[in-house]
């Protein structure tokens, strides 16, 4: 059974060309995978259709083996952790991260204690457990990124959609969130898949990487051997140089 | 921490029934304090149907003047607050309220066109009237649902400009006809001002079904107001029919809405700052939210109301005019508490 399974998917914005071109994609290996390419080149899109958010025009995806749905509930099986959070009103941490649990309220509308337990248990996995009072809007962006990680956790779904967990984090936040998203795919048998922009690190962290441009797929295989110097040049349409591992502008 | 969490917890609960014991408290002295004050031992024995020996002017004040005077209050308090909760939570804005997003404006259009159109304020007239106020609460809700969708962005700014304009030009029309009707005038200028003096006991009986419809209709959608606050793809994810979910929610806010403007006529500031306290005192778990905005709701209308027929007694204010004299500076404490990063 594959892990990720997509088929002849397609997809358009009105008034725009295809975002998806016939994308087909099947994904055995690797708890962690990486979903690169330029700006536009669909990939936030093709995260929303694995999620059962966006309805594509044509295709199928499947995960894990069970058929993902337009508008069906899938809290069972992925969590999805959107790119940034914005929630403009008083939310303590915890009552955020409880609601990764869907149905931790009793009908008398008290929490059940279980439900609790795991969303404590989640926080202190990303490192947050003390922030637990907190108002989310006052978080820093990291803590937010790890709080959103947290909900996805508290889930237990056996996948996670994640869209660009580091785009808007400093050095220190971006190891930290991707040792922790690689951590719980070795260890904790998730399977992580995540938008990213920086190719050094999808080759560090991720086990497989899909490279998107145009609404196709360009390349797609293990980290390690198809993150190279030409698929980089060719997706991104610029000159690198490998030194010391790490790709640099030439 | 978790035991912390669970004496957070009790507190809640314990919080909402001192709310709910200073609203019954806040009844009594409603019912006692008027032109005529009756004693608490008179008013609780004409509550509970002992009449003898009771003073009947005692007997009228209170059944026939101040009893529905005070459900109408409680009601339109509760129901302003819960339809200021869901719009906020459904626009992902605290600033969002029946009043602000004009949909209060369309709702007294509705009531000027069924007055215009000959509906008397007897029982079946109410319910046109009602019936036209829900027709122009709706219709300004999709309105304002459509062109913050056309405009991609709801941001505070975005929502407030389009209330305002809405509220301008329905304001404009409602004059129009006004000006165009001038023998009629009367019937709906009382509209216009914001009062609940004029609350019978058939106007309360019609509006109390209407009103329980649209709250237990804002609180089943209590867990789909969850997500919502969340932003639509993680709603999603969670299995959230966000479209259906929507039309569901405006359309029983729109139903609270109504029912309040037919009952009292345009108050504002009880649907934005209730809202905004019960947030603060409970944070934003819509199941023990919607209870305090609802508490808070009632309990700040009765306090305006009782302010707005005795300060100035025997003559009245308007209600709406004390609720926006109490809730400015109120909403400007709340403003100045979170403006670090919430607006």
């Amino acid at each position: 059974m594959a892990l990720l399974e997509v088929k002849d998917l397609t997809c358009s914005y009105p008034n725009r060309s295809r975002v998806l071109d016939r994308i087909t994609l099947a994904i055995q290996e690797g708890p962690f995978i990486s979903i690169l390419g330029p700006n536009g080149a669909g990939k936030s899109t093709l995260l929303k259709i694995l999620g059962g958010i966006l309805r594509p025009d044509e295709g199928t995806v499947e995960i894990e083996g069970i058929r993902i749905q337009w508008n069906r509930d899938v809290s069972f099986l992925l969590s999805y952790v959107p790119q940034s959070l914005h929630i403009p009103m008083e939310m303590r941490v915890i009552d955020f991260v409880l609601l990764g649990r869907p149905h931790a309220l009793h009908l008398s509308g008290r929490v059940r204690a279980l439900d609790v337990e795991k969303a404590f248990y989640a926080l202190e996995q990303v490192g947050c457990g003390r922030l637990w009072k907190e108002n989310v809007i006052e978080l820093s962006g990291g803590e937010q990124q790890k709080i959103l990680i947290a909900k996805a956790l508290a889930q237990e779904t056996k996948v996670l959609l994640i869209d660009e967990p580091v785009t808007h984090l400093d050095l220190r936040n971006q190891i930290e969130v991707l040792t922790l998203l690689r951590t719980l795919a070795k260890e904790k048998d998730r399977r992580v898949i995540a938008v990213m922009h920086d190719v050094n690190q999808a080759r560090e962290f991720t086990d497989y990487a899909v490279f998107l441009r145009g609404g196709k797929i360009c390349a797609a295989g293990a980290s390690q051997e198809v993150i190279s110097k030409e698929t980089v040049q060719t997706v991104f349409g610029i000159k690198v140089e490998e030194r010391m591992g790490i790709f640099v502008s030439n | 921490m978790i035991e912390e969490f669970y004496r957070i917890e009790r507190r809640k609960e314990w919080g909402a029934f001192l709310l709910a014991l200073l609203c019954v408290g806040g009844a009594f002295l409603y019912l006692s304090v008027g032109v005529v004050p009756v004693g608490l031992r008179d008013t609780i024995r004409i509550l509970l149907g002992f009449r003898e020996g009771v003073d009947p002017s005692h007997l009228l004040a209170i059944e026939g003047i101040r009893l529905p005077r005070l459900l109408a209050s409680l009601l339109v308090g509760a129901g302003l607050a819960l339809s200021g909760t869901a719009y906020q939570s459904l626009f992902q804005n605290r600033l969002a309220d029946p009043f602000v997003t004009g949909v209060s404006a369309g709702a007294v259009l509705g009531c000027t066109v069924a007055i215009l159109l000959g509906f008397p304020s007897s029982f079946l007239g109410l319910g046109g009237i009602t019936l036209f106020a829900f027709l122009g609460a709706l219709g300004t809700s999709v309105l304002v649902f459509l062109l913050l969708g056309v405009l991609k962005r709801a941001s505070s700014a975005t929502i407030l400009l389009i209330g305002i304009s809405l509220n301008f030009f329905l304001s404009a029309v409602v004059s129009l006809l006004l000006f165009l009707h001038r023998n009629r005038i009367e019937a709906i200028v009382l509209w216009t001002m914001g009062s609940v003096a004029s609350a019978t006991r058939e106007k309360v009986f019609f509006a109390l079904p209407m009103f329980l419809l649209g709250a237990v209709g804002v609180f089943v959608s209590s867990r789909a107001l969850d997500y919502l606050v969340l932003g639509e793809d993680i709603a999603q994810v969670h299995g959230i029919r966000v479209k259906r979910v929507r039309f569901h929610i405006i359309f029983f806010a729109s139903l609270l809405t109504s029912v309040c403007v037919s009952l009292s006529g345009v108050v504002g500031f009880v649907g934005l700052v209730t809202p905004n306290m019960a947030r603060i005192l409970t944070g934003t778990r819509h199941r023990s939210l919607l209870v305090y905005s609802s508490l808070l709701g009632s309990l700040f209308f009765l306090g305006s109301d009782l302010l707005a027929k005795t300060l100035l007694s025997p003559s009245e204010i308007p209600v709406g005019v004390v609720t926006s004299l109490l809730g400015v500076p109120v909403f400007a404490g709340l403003v100045w508490r979170s403006s670090r990063r919430i607006y």
